[in-house]
Protein backbone atom coordinates (compact mmCIF):
# COMPACT_ATOMS: atom_id res chain seq x y z
CA UNK A 1 0.00 0.00 0.00
CA UNK A 2 1.20 3.36 -0.83
CA UNK A 3 2.12 5.41 2.14
CA UNK A 4 0.36 8.27 0.07
CA UNK A 5 -2.79 6.30 0.36
CA UNK A 6 -2.50 6.11 3.85
CA UNK A 7 -4.76 7.75 6.44
CA UNK A 8 -3.91 8.76 9.70
CA UNK A 9 -6.05 10.24 12.63
CA UNK A 10 -4.89 11.96 15.86
CA UNK A 11 -8.04 13.05 17.98
CA UNK A 12 -7.40 16.68 20.17
CA UNK A 13 -9.17 17.88 22.38
CA UNK A 14 -9.99 21.38 21.09
CA UNK A 15 -10.30 23.78 18.32
CA UNK A 16 -7.17 25.68 18.43
CA UNK A 17 -4.73 22.72 19.07
CA UNK A 18 -7.15 21.24 15.46
CA UNK A 19 -6.07 24.39 13.88
CA UNK A 20 -2.61 23.98 15.01
CA UNK A 21 -2.27 20.85 14.18
CA UNK A 22 -3.48 21.05 10.73
CA UNK A 23 -1.35 24.28 9.67
CA UNK A 24 1.85 22.07 11.13
CA UNK A 25 0.99 19.22 9.59
CA UNK A 26 -0.02 21.01 6.00
CA UNK A 27 3.22 23.29 5.36
CA UNK A 28 4.69 19.54 5.61
CA UNK A 29 2.84 18.67 2.41
CA UNK A 30 0.76 16.36 4.55
CA UNK A 31 -2.88 16.95 3.30
CA UNK A 32 -5.42 17.41 6.46
CA UNK A 33 -9.07 17.54 7.23
CA UNK A 34 -10.81 18.45 10.60
CA UNK A 35 -13.58 16.73 11.69
CA UNK A 36 -15.68 16.94 14.85
CA UNK A 37 -15.80 14.04 17.05
CA UNK A 38 -18.19 12.78 20.11
CA UNK A 39 -16.97 10.34 21.97
CA UNK A 40 -15.85 9.44 25.23
CA UNK A 41 -12.56 6.83 24.15
CA UNK A 42 -10.45 9.64 22.81
CA UNK A 43 -11.81 12.92 23.55
CA UNK A 44 -13.70 12.95 26.86
CA UNK A 45 -17.21 13.47 25.16
CA UNK A 46 -16.47 15.78 22.77
CA UNK A 47 -13.36 17.37 20.67
CA UNK A 48 -11.76 17.33 17.26
CA UNK A 49 -10.23 14.70 14.70
CA UNK A 50 -7.19 15.78 12.05
CA UNK A 51 -7.44 13.05 9.20
CA UNK A 52 -4.27 13.06 7.39
CA UNK A 53 -3.22 11.76 4.53
CA UNK A 54 0.44 11.12 3.70
CA UNK A 55 2.99 9.19 5.11
CA UNK A 56 1.68 8.17 8.79
CA UNK A 57 5.68 8.30 10.46
CA UNK A 58 6.15 11.97 9.29
CA UNK A 59 2.52 12.90 10.42
CA UNK A 60 3.01 11.15 13.68
CA UNK A 61 6.35 12.90 14.53
CA UNK A 62 5.38 16.01 13.21
CA UNK A 63 2.77 15.82 16.16
CA UNK A 64 4.92 14.80 18.57
CA UNK A 65 7.18 17.41 18.01
CA UNK A 66 5.01 20.06 18.24
CA UNK A 67 4.01 19.35 22.13
CA UNK A 68 0.29 19.33 21.20
CA UNK A 69 -1.59 16.92 23.04
CA UNK A 70 -3.27 14.05 20.86
CA UNK A 71 -4.53 10.23 20.86
CA UNK A 72 -4.22 8.78 17.22
CA UNK A 73 -5.34 6.14 15.84
CA UNK A 74 -4.65 4.76 12.12
CA UNK A 75 -7.42 4.22 10.01
CA UNK A 76 -5.28 2.67 6.73
CA UNK A 77 -5.99 2.87 3.63
CA UNK A 78 -8.92 5.60 2.77
CA UNK A 79 -9.48 3.65 -0.83
CA UNK B 1 -15.70 66.51 15.97
CA UNK B 2 -11.96 66.87 16.71
CA UNK B 3 -11.29 63.49 19.00
CA UNK B 4 -8.18 63.22 20.76
CA UNK B 5 -9.73 60.54 23.31
CA UNK B 6 -7.71 57.69 21.67
CA UNK B 7 -6.37 56.46 25.13
CA UNK B 8 -10.23 55.77 26.32
CA UNK B 9 -10.73 54.18 22.77
CA UNK B 10 -9.54 54.64 19.25
CA UNK B 11 -11.25 56.84 16.87
CA UNK B 12 -12.21 56.40 13.94
CA UNK B 13 -11.72 52.33 13.06
CA UNK B 14 -9.59 52.14 10.05
CA UNK B 15 -12.02 51.21 7.18
CA UNK B 16 -10.71 47.29 7.15
CA UNK B 17 -11.60 47.03 10.45
CA UNK B 18 -15.19 48.02 10.00
CA UNK B 19 -15.39 45.43 6.86
CA UNK B 20 -13.59 42.49 8.78
CA UNK B 21 -16.92 43.30 11.59
CA UNK B 22 -19.35 43.51 8.98
CA UNK B 23 -17.77 40.01 6.68
CA UNK B 24 -18.05 38.28 10.11
CA UNK B 25 -21.33 39.19 10.86
CA UNK B 26 -22.30 37.94 7.36
CA UNK B 27 -19.98 35.29 6.34
CA UNK B 28 -18.29 33.65 9.70
CA UNK B 29 -22.19 34.03 11.61
CA UNK B 30 -21.50 30.09 13.28
CA UNK B 31 -20.12 29.24 16.76
CA UNK B 32 -16.45 28.62 16.30
CA UNK B 33 -15.22 25.60 18.11
CA UNK B 34 -18.76 23.97 18.45
CA UNK B 35 -19.80 22.60 15.03
CA UNK B 36 -18.32 20.81 12.14
CA UNK B 37 -19.94 22.23 9.37
CA UNK B 38 -18.04 24.36 7.16
CA UNK B 39 -18.97 28.14 8.31
CA UNK B 40 -18.40 26.86 11.95
CA UNK B 41 -14.65 25.70 10.81
CA UNK B 42 -14.60 28.94 8.98
CA UNK B 43 -15.04 31.03 12.17
CA UNK B 44 -12.50 28.71 13.91
CA UNK B 45 -10.09 29.55 11.25
CA UNK B 46 -10.45 33.45 11.24
CA UNK B 47 -10.05 33.24 15.38
CA UNK B 48 -6.92 30.71 14.77
CA UNK B 49 -5.74 33.53 12.42
CA UNK B 50 -5.93 36.46 14.67
CA UNK B 51 -4.10 34.31 17.22
CA UNK B 52 -1.38 33.36 15.14
CA UNK B 53 -0.90 36.89 14.17
CA UNK B 54 -0.97 38.04 17.46
CA UNK B 55 1.52 35.49 18.90
CA UNK B 56 3.98 36.43 15.95
CA UNK B 57 3.31 40.39 16.90
CA UNK B 58 4.24 40.66 20.43
CA UNK B 59 7.09 37.65 19.80
CA UNK B 60 5.31 34.85 21.67
CA UNK B 61 6.15 31.27 20.68
CA UNK B 62 2.75 29.91 20.76
CA UNK B 63 -0.81 31.15 19.24
CA UNK B 64 -2.70 28.64 22.10
CA UNK B 65 -1.58 31.06 24.71
CA UNK B 66 -3.09 33.90 22.92
CA UNK B 67 -6.25 34.71 24.85
CA UNK B 68 -9.41 36.13 23.75
CA UNK B 69 -10.95 38.16 27.33
CA UNK B 70 -13.70 41.48 27.61
CA UNK B 71 -11.45 43.81 27.86
CA UNK B 72 -7.87 44.33 29.01
CA UNK B 73 -9.50 44.83 32.59
CA UNK B 74 -10.23 41.41 32.68
CA UNK B 75 -7.35 40.09 31.51
CA UNK B 76 -5.83 41.90 34.18
CA UNK B 77 -8.22 40.35 36.85
CA UNK B 78 -7.65 36.76 35.26
CA UNK B 79 -3.74 37.16 36.28
CA UNK B 80 -3.81 39.12 39.74
CA UNK B 81 -6.19 37.03 40.92
CA UNK B 82 -4.68 33.60 39.83
CA UNK B 83 -1.36 34.46 40.68
CA UNK B 84 -2.35 35.79 44.13
CA UNK B 85 -5.34 34.40 45.53
CA UNK B 86 -3.62 31.69 47.40
CA UNK B 87 -1.03 34.35 49.04
CA UNK B 88 1.98 36.03 47.83
CA UNK B 89 2.58 39.71 47.73
CA UNK B 90 3.37 41.82 44.08
CA UNK B 91 5.03 44.84 43.19
CA UNK B 92 3.71 47.75 41.77
CA UNK B 93 4.52 51.09 40.68
CA UNK B 94 2.93 54.66 41.86
CA UNK B 95 1.16 55.23 38.24
CA UNK B 96 -1.19 51.84 38.23
CA UNK B 97 -4.40 51.91 36.82
CA UNK B 98 -7.49 50.55 38.95
CA UNK B 99 -7.58 47.64 36.72
CA UNK B 100 -4.49 46.64 38.26
CA UNK B 101 -5.03 48.41 41.94
CA UNK B 102 -8.90 47.19 42.14
CA UNK B 103 -8.32 43.34 41.76
CA UNK B 104 -5.00 43.63 44.40
CA UNK B 105 -7.73 45.68 46.28
CA UNK B 106 -10.11 43.01 46.56
CA UNK B 107 -7.85 40.10 47.40
CA UNK B 108 -7.21 41.43 50.56
CA UNK B 109 -9.66 44.29 51.55
CA UNK B 110 -7.93 44.89 55.18
CA UNK B 111 -3.87 44.67 54.56
CA UNK B 112 -2.17 45.47 51.20
CA UNK B 113 -0.54 42.77 48.89
CA UNK B 114 1.17 44.87 47.23
CA UNK B 115 4.09 47.08 47.28
CA UNK B 116 4.71 50.11 45.45
CA UNK B 117 8.10 50.96 43.82
CA UNK B 118 8.15 54.86 42.57
CA UNK B 119 8.92 55.74 39.13
CA UNK B 120 11.47 58.30 38.07
CA UNK B 121 10.35 59.42 34.58
CA UNK B 122 13.17 59.62 32.25
CA UNK B 123 15.44 57.24 34.86
CA UNK B 124 15.92 53.70 34.10
CA UNK B 125 18.36 52.90 36.94
CA UNK B 126 16.53 54.63 39.68
CA UNK B 127 13.72 53.39 38.59
CA UNK B 128 14.75 50.02 38.74
CA UNK B 129 16.67 50.22 41.54
CA UNK B 130 13.13 51.07 43.61
CA UNK B 131 11.17 48.26 42.45
CA UNK B 132 14.32 46.27 43.32
CA UNK B 133 14.34 47.53 46.81
CA UNK B 134 10.06 46.98 46.93
CA UNK B 135 10.72 43.10 46.43
CA UNK B 136 10.70 40.90 49.56
CA UNK B 137 10.58 37.46 50.77
CA UNK B 138 6.91 36.99 49.96
CA UNK B 139 6.98 39.18 46.49
CA UNK B 140 5.28 36.25 43.48
CA UNK B 141 5.16 38.67 40.88
CA UNK B 142 6.17 42.54 39.45
CA UNK B 143 2.86 43.88 37.97
CA UNK B 144 3.49 46.99 35.87
CA UNK B 145 2.15 49.42 33.78
CA UNK B 146 3.63 49.85 30.26
CA UNK B 147 2.99 53.45 30.38
CA UNK B 148 0.71 55.78 32.50
CA UNK B 149 -2.74 56.45 31.15
CA UNK B 150 -3.01 60.09 33.05
CA UNK B 151 0.56 61.45 32.14
CA UNK B 152 2.29 59.13 29.52
CA UNK B 153 5.00 58.10 31.60
CA UNK B 154 6.93 55.38 29.80
CA UNK B 155 7.90 52.32 32.33
CA UNK B 156 11.60 50.53 31.44
CA UNK B 157 9.72 47.05 31.45
CA UNK B 158 12.52 45.47 29.74
CA UNK B 159 14.92 46.62 32.56
CA UNK B 160 12.37 45.25 35.08
CA UNK B 161 11.46 41.90 33.42
CA UNK B 162 15.89 41.24 33.59
CA UNK B 163 14.85 42.59 37.47
CA UNK B 164 11.96 39.83 37.73
CA UNK B 165 13.63 37.15 36.24
CA UNK B 166 17.01 38.00 38.07
CA UNK B 167 15.01 37.71 41.89
CA UNK B 168 12.84 34.47 40.10
CA UNK B 169 9.44 36.49 40.04
CA UNK B 170 6.33 36.46 37.51
CA UNK B 171 6.35 39.34 35.27
CA UNK B 172 2.86 40.88 34.41
CA UNK B 173 2.44 44.27 31.90
CA UNK B 174 -0.63 46.27 31.76
CA UNK B 175 -0.07 47.35 28.50
CA UNK B 176 -3.09 49.00 27.78
CA UNK B 177 -1.70 52.29 26.60
CA UNK B 178 1.53 50.72 25.35
CA UNK B 179 0.22 48.06 22.66
CA UNK B 180 0.43 49.03 19.46
CA UNK B 181 2.59 52.34 20.18
CA UNK B 182 5.82 50.76 21.89
CA UNK B 183 7.60 47.98 20.36
CA UNK B 184 6.98 44.49 22.74
CA UNK B 185 8.84 41.55 22.57
CA UNK B 186 7.39 39.16 25.30
CA UNK B 187 10.29 37.12 25.16
CA UNK B 188 13.37 39.34 24.97
CA UNK B 189 11.38 41.79 28.12
CA UNK B 190 10.76 38.72 30.23
CA UNK B 191 7.19 38.92 30.21
CA UNK B 192 5.28 36.08 31.68
CA UNK B 193 2.07 37.55 31.16
CA UNK B 194 0.90 40.71 28.86
CA UNK B 195 -2.76 42.15 29.51
CA UNK B 196 -3.90 44.19 26.57
CA UNK B 197 -6.88 46.01 25.03
CA UNK B 198 -7.97 45.01 21.31
CA UNK B 199 -9.74 48.60 21.17
CA UNK B 200 -6.94 50.97 21.84
CA UNK B 201 -3.59 50.99 19.82
CA UNK B 202 -4.58 47.97 18.38
CA UNK B 203 -7.65 49.85 16.49
CA UNK B 204 -10.12 46.92 17.23
CA UNK B 205 -13.64 47.67 18.13
CA UNK B 206 -14.45 47.92 22.14
CA UNK B 207 -15.31 44.55 23.32
CA UNK B 208 -12.35 42.53 22.85
CA UNK B 209 -8.82 42.08 25.60
CA UNK B 210 -5.92 39.94 25.23
CA UNK B 211 -4.00 38.12 27.58
CA UNK B 212 -0.93 36.57 26.66
CA UNK B 213 0.12 33.62 28.23
CA UNK B 214 4.43 33.17 28.03
CA UNK B 215 4.10 30.25 31.18
CA UNK B 216 1.16 27.59 30.24
CA UNK B 217 0.79 25.82 33.84
CA UNK B 218 0.26 28.70 36.39
CA UNK B 219 -2.91 30.35 36.28
CA UNK B 220 -6.35 28.64 37.15
CA UNK B 221 -9.17 29.03 35.53
CA UNK B 222 -11.04 32.61 36.23
CA UNK B 223 -14.97 31.58 35.04
CA UNK B 224 -16.16 28.31 33.81
CA UNK B 225 -18.37 26.90 31.27
CA UNK B 226 -18.86 25.52 27.60
CA UNK B 227 -15.32 25.25 25.54
CA UNK B 228 -16.65 22.84 22.59
CA UNK B 229 -14.28 20.97 24.50
CA UNK B 230 -13.94 17.36 26.51
CA UNK B 231 -17.82 18.03 27.80
CA UNK B 232 -18.20 14.87 29.43
CA UNK B 233 -15.87 16.67 32.50
CA UNK B 234 -16.98 18.20 34.91
CA UNK B 235 -13.80 20.26 35.32
CA UNK B 236 -12.27 22.91 32.93
CA UNK B 237 -10.51 21.61 30.32
CA UNK B 238 -6.37 22.86 31.19
CA UNK B 239 -5.12 23.50 28.26
CA UNK B 240 -4.95 27.00 26.92
CA UNK B 241 -6.26 28.80 25.44
CA UNK B 242 -9.73 26.64 26.60
CA UNK B 243 -9.09 27.17 30.17
CA UNK B 244 -9.25 31.43 30.16
CA UNK B 245 -11.96 30.76 27.34
CA UNK B 246 -15.55 29.73 28.24
CA UNK B 247 -18.74 30.67 26.61
CA UNK B 248 -19.25 32.02 22.60
CA UNK B 249 -16.01 34.17 21.59
CA UNK B 250 -16.70 37.60 20.37
CA UNK B 251 -16.20 36.61 16.39
CA UNK B 252 -16.30 39.70 14.63
CA UNK B 253 -14.87 41.58 17.57
CA UNK B 254 -11.95 39.21 17.23
CA UNK B 255 -11.47 39.68 13.21
CA UNK B 256 -12.01 43.71 13.18
CA UNK B 257 -8.90 43.40 16.25
CA UNK B 258 -7.07 40.99 13.58
CA UNK B 259 -7.84 43.60 10.86
CA UNK B 260 -6.97 46.69 13.32
CA UNK B 261 -3.40 44.67 13.81
CA UNK B 262 -3.08 44.33 10.22
CA UNK B 263 -3.26 48.02 9.89
CA UNK B 264 -1.02 48.84 12.46
CA UNK B 265 1.74 46.67 10.51
CA UNK B 266 0.92 48.47 7.64
CA UNK B 267 1.52 51.57 8.61
CA UNK B 268 4.67 50.50 9.93
CA UNK B 269 4.39 49.15 13.36
CA UNK B 270 4.08 50.96 16.66
CA UNK B 271 7.14 52.70 16.16
CA UNK B 272 6.52 54.27 13.14
CA UNK B 273 2.84 55.50 14.56
CA UNK B 274 4.34 56.34 18.03
CA UNK B 275 6.42 58.61 15.84
CA UNK B 276 3.68 60.56 14.01
CA UNK B 277 1.52 60.63 17.59
CA UNK B 278 4.37 61.63 19.14
CA UNK B 279 5.40 64.82 17.22
CA UNK B 280 1.56 66.23 16.99
CA UNK B 281 1.49 65.98 20.94
CA UNK B 282 5.06 67.98 21.47
CA UNK B 283 3.05 70.31 19.48
CA UNK B 284 0.09 70.89 20.95
CA UNK B 285 2.59 70.91 24.12
CA UNK B 286 5.00 73.52 22.70
CA UNK B 287 1.40 75.74 22.14
CA UNK B 288 0.15 75.41 25.21
CA UNK B 289 3.22 75.91 27.28
CA UNK B 290 3.58 79.25 26.19
CA UNK B 291 -0.32 80.21 27.65
CA UNK B 292 0.60 81.23 31.53
CA UNK B 293 -2.80 80.20 32.08
CA UNK B 294 -2.47 76.72 31.06
CA UNK B 295 -0.93 73.97 33.64
CA UNK B 296 0.94 71.45 32.41
CA UNK B 297 2.19 68.56 34.67
CA UNK B 298 4.92 66.91 32.87
CA UNK B 299 8.18 67.94 30.88
CA UNK B 300 8.34 68.25 27.07
CA UNK B 301 7.03 64.58 25.84
CA UNK B 302 9.72 62.61 24.41
CA UNK B 303 9.59 59.16 22.98
CA UNK B 304 12.02 57.24 24.53
CA UNK B 305 9.88 58.57 28.13
CA UNK B 306 6.22 59.00 27.37
CA UNK B 307 3.32 57.70 24.76
CA UNK B 308 1.15 60.43 23.48
CA UNK B 309 -0.78 61.35 26.49
CA UNK B 310 -1.05 64.59 27.99
CA UNK B 311 -2.54 66.33 30.92
CA UNK B 312 -3.33 69.87 31.42
CA UNK B 313 -5.59 72.05 33.39
CA UNK B 314 -7.06 75.74 32.68
CA UNK B 315 -6.14 77.85 35.48
CA UNK B 316 -9.48 78.29 37.72
CA UNK B 317 -11.90 76.18 35.94
CA UNK B 318 -12.20 72.34 37.00
CA UNK B 319 -11.33 69.83 34.51
CA UNK B 320 -14.83 68.37 34.14
CA UNK B 321 -15.77 72.08 33.25
CA UNK B 322 -13.36 72.63 30.45
CA UNK B 323 -13.64 69.16 29.07
CA UNK B 324 -17.11 70.19 28.73
CA UNK B 325 -17.05 73.28 27.48
CA UNK B 326 -14.37 71.57 24.98
CA UNK B 327 -16.96 68.80 24.17
CA UNK B 328 -19.26 71.22 23.15
CA UNK B 329 -16.85 73.19 21.17
CA UNK B 330 -16.60 69.30 18.93
CA UNK B 331 -13.38 68.87 21.04
CA UNK B 332 -13.61 65.04 22.58
CA UNK B 333 -10.99 65.04 25.76
CA UNK B 334 -11.57 62.74 28.85
CA UNK B 335 -11.14 64.56 32.49
CA UNK B 336 -11.10 63.35 36.24
CA UNK B 337 -9.54 60.98 37.46
CA UNK B 338 -9.26 58.97 34.92
CA UNK B 339 -9.62 55.96 36.97
CA UNK B 340 -5.83 56.25 37.88
CA UNK B 341 -6.15 58.02 41.41
CA UNK B 342 -2.45 56.64 41.95
CA UNK B 343 -0.94 58.54 39.07
CA UNK B 344 -3.33 61.35 39.85
CA UNK B 345 -1.70 61.28 43.38
CA UNK B 346 1.89 61.17 41.75
CA UNK B 347 1.32 64.31 39.44
CA UNK B 348 -0.22 66.29 42.27
CA UNK B 349 -3.52 66.68 40.82
CA UNK B 350 -6.06 64.87 43.32
CA UNK B 351 -9.32 65.25 43.58
CA UNK B 352 -10.01 67.36 40.62
CA UNK B 353 -8.05 65.50 37.85
CA UNK B 354 -6.92 66.76 35.05
CA UNK B 355 -8.14 67.65 31.11
CA UNK B 356 -6.50 64.55 28.92
CA UNK B 357 -5.32 64.74 25.46
CA UNK B 358 -4.41 61.77 23.74
CA UNK B 359 -4.34 62.20 19.46
CA UNK B 360 -4.11 58.38 17.77
CA UNK B 361 -3.36 57.11 14.34
CA UNK B 362 -5.97 59.39 12.75
CA UNK B 363 -5.34 62.82 14.19
CA UNK B 364 -3.78 65.73 12.36
CA UNK B 365 -1.42 68.51 12.78
CA UNK B 366 -4.26 71.06 11.70
CA UNK B 367 -6.64 69.30 14.99
CA UNK B 368 -3.53 70.05 16.98
CA UNK B 369 -3.56 73.87 15.91
CA UNK B 370 -7.15 74.03 16.28
CA UNK B 371 -7.37 72.61 19.60
CA UNK B 372 -4.54 74.43 21.08
CA UNK B 373 -6.95 77.62 20.06
CA UNK B 374 -9.80 76.61 21.63
CA UNK B 375 -8.06 76.17 24.92
CA UNK B 376 -6.17 79.79 24.54
CA UNK B 377 -9.70 81.12 24.06
CA UNK B 378 -11.17 79.00 26.97
CA UNK B 379 -8.30 80.05 29.10
CA UNK B 380 -9.25 83.83 28.50
CA UNK B 381 -13.05 83.44 29.59
CA UNK B 382 -13.67 82.08 33.20
CA UNK B 383 -16.67 80.41 34.22
CA UNK B 384 -19.23 82.17 35.01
Amino acid sequence: MSVHMQQTVFYVSSITNAMRGKNLLQRAGLTTYIGRVSDDKNTNGCGYMLRVNGDPDKATKLMEESGLRFRFSQAGDPG
Amino acid sequence: MIYWDNAATTFPKPVGVIRAVKTALQQFGANPGRGGYPMSLQSAREIYSCRETVARFFHLSNPAGVIFTMNCTMALNIVIKGLLRDGGRAVVSDLEHNAVMRPLQALSPSAPVYDVAVVVPGDIPATVENFRRRIGPSTKAIICTHASNVCGYRLPIREIGALAKAYGLIFVVDSAQGAGVLPIDMEADHIDYLCLPGHKGLYGPMGVGLLLCAREALLPSFYEGGTGSQSLLLTQPEELPDRFESGTPNVAGICGLHAGLQWVMNRGGPEAIQDTEMTLLSAVYDRLAQNPRVTLYTPRPRMEQSVPVLSFNIRGQASEATAARLGQLGIATRAGLHCAPAAHRKLGTLPEGTVRLSPGGFSTMQEGYILCKIIDELSRKPLQ
